[in-house]
């Protein structure tokens, strides 16, 4: 088990002025797993995520993770008529394998065309990056995060602005290639009942780890400590779930 | 008529001159224009502009090659603003907003101490063909070569930065790199372009064939092909009405720009509202 960790995160803290964004947050995560953080607003979700994906760097702690890592961030950068097209971004996440003062290699162009391939948006290659739909832009956002073969696969809400047809086969896909590529995939989201579906274990976090556990064993007391006054929707949103799959 | 002013282009110096540079000039900032433009930093160029004129009058103050002056002016100003934006957390309009009436400021106070002659302000403002010489054409060239190599050399970079700061550091993009290369860039084709089109005018140089382009192209390679072939076009146009009708150049070029612009727009709205029907 040891030799399939990815990601190791030991007494987590960090603060912005006298406040407390993170607090002694630990856990880690291994290869095959899928993992869901969830936590209300402000609850240090985004800051933990950048802090692993080394977007942070003034904190205390330690975070260790083996091999490369795919990060797909909050609220990608989108603009309508940027003048990119859907290869060329996917290609951006070979960079730092290709280094600069280089061109992309016809085998490079090749990895990019599987990865699009890969992700269901095969064919909108050649597409300007902006015209896509939300749904195909998540899969392209998904596909440049694969580029560099990842072991370790980072989400930051990445059901915003998707609809939910697009949302479940997100998740599908998601499954897929923690199964065939046995990544580790650590996923903040806010889409409770998907999040219960899809993942294998819960950490929920309010500034410090109040839950690591599989879907199906936390407790109500554990998710009354970290929602605290976002509870009752909390409770709705898994009784809904709940009775959806008791059917 | 255009016999005759080709004839004239070909027998003046000032005349030619006055063309070539303007043909540079176009180039120059259809180049840059395009980041400048996909990277929303249009109030950069803009201030790096305004900011060159303090450097003219302190180097008419001190004697020194004014020129030299208002490259470094417009080189700290671009430099400046982002170092305050980037590390103090400020808005970078409000930066702008501070460093730009304070250069121009520093520049009148100097003009009042200069005894003697004076170049025309107005011509500093919004450019003066008389005043390109020979070795403004020199500096308009070396400034294009740099441009050229810059872009070649790193295309990708400046495509990512231009995209995605954020992620483009994420990848290993150097950013800072090609953040002030960029700014170091788009201060000198405002330096290099101030005798012909003026501090006031230069602006719609950096910004309007990009923004005229960007409704055309598919992409960044594109986007500076068409940025550069809508500049030089009206450059030459503007240039040949301004010796038809007797009109400053710099200004002719400036609405020709914009001309080109409405074109493209209007066209792009019909074939899309055809499309739609």
């Amino acid at each position: 088990m040891e030799r399939d960790r990815v990601l190791q995160v030991e007494d987590l803290t960090y603060k912005i002025g006298s406040a407390w964004i993170l607090r002694g947050v630990s856990f880690s995560l291994s290869r095959g797993e899928f993992a869901g953080i969830i936590g209300p607003n402000g609850a240090g979700k985004t800051t933990l995520i950048k802090a692993i994906v080394g977007d942070l760097s003034d904190y205390s702690g330690s975070i260790k993770v083996t091999g490369r890592v795919g990060y797909l961030p909050q609220n990608p950068e989108r603009s309508r008529d940027f003048p990119i097209s859907v290869r060329e971004v996917v290609a951006m996440g070979l960079y730092k394998e290709n280094g600069p003062f280089k061109r992309f290699s016809k085998s490079e162009w090749n990895t990019v065309d599987t990865l699009l391939k890969t992700t269901g948006i095969e064919g909108l290659g050649r597409r300007r990056a902006g015209t896509l739909s939300g749904g195909e832009y998540q899969r392209l956002m998904l596909a440049r995060a694969l580029a560099s073969n990842p072991e370790l696969l980072i989400l930051d809400e990445p059901e915003a602005g998707v609809d939910e047809m697009g949302k479940s086969s997100f998740y599908r896909l998601l499954e897929k290639l923690k199964n065939e590529k046995n990544m580790g995939i650590l996923m903040v989201s806010h889409d409770i009942g998907m999040v219960f579906e899809a993942c294998d274990t819960i950490m929920c976090i309010n500034k410090t780890l109040h839950c690591h556990t599989s879907a199906d064993m936390i407790s109500p007391e554990q998710l009354k400590s970290a929602f605290s006054t976002d509870l009752d929707l909390f409770i709705r949103s898994r009784d809904h779930f709940e009775r959806e799959h008791s059917v | 008529m255009i016999t005759q002013f080709i004839g004239d282009v070909l027998s003046y110096e000032f005349l030619r001159n006055a063309m070539i540079a303007a043909i540079l000039v176009s180039t120059l900032t259809g180049v840059f224009s395009s980041v400048v433009v996909l990277r929303k930093i249009e109030f950069i160029g803009d201030g790096a502009a305004h900011a060159t004129f303090g450097g003219i009058a302190f180097g008419l103050l001190l004697g020194a090659n004014y020129i030299v002056m208002a490259a470094l002016t417009a080189v700290v100003f671009a430099v400046a603003v982002s170092y305050f934006t980037r590390r103090n957390r400020l808005s970078e309009s409000s930066v702008i907003g501070m460093l730009l009436p304070l250069s121009m400021s520093l520049g009148v106070i100097a003009l009042s101490f200069v005894r003697g002659y004076t170049p025309d302000v107005m011509g500093l403002f919004f450019g003066n063909i008389l005043l390109v010489t020979a070795a403004d054409v020199w500096l308009l060239a070396g400034a294009n070569l740099g441009a050229i190599i810059f872009f070649s050399l790193f295309f990708r970079e400046i495509l990512y930065y231009a995209y995605d700061e954020k992620m483009a550091r994420h990848y290993g993009v150097p950013v800072a790199f090609v953040h002030y290369g960029t700014l170091i860039g788009i201060s000198l084709s405002v330096v290099s372009s101030v005798k012909i089109a003026g501090i006031i005018l230069v602006t719609a140089f950096l910004i309007i064939p990009a923004v005229s382009a960007r409704l055309l192209a598919r992409s960044l390679r594109s986007m500076i092909s068409i940025s550069v072939v809508l500049g030089v076009t009206a450059s030459v146009l503007g240039m040949f009405f301004s010796y038809v009708l007797n009109m400053p150049p710099g200004p002719v070029i400036v609405v020709l720009l914009f001309v080109q612009f409405l074109a493209i727009l209007s066209v792009k709205k019909l074939l899309g509202s055809k499309e739609n029907d």
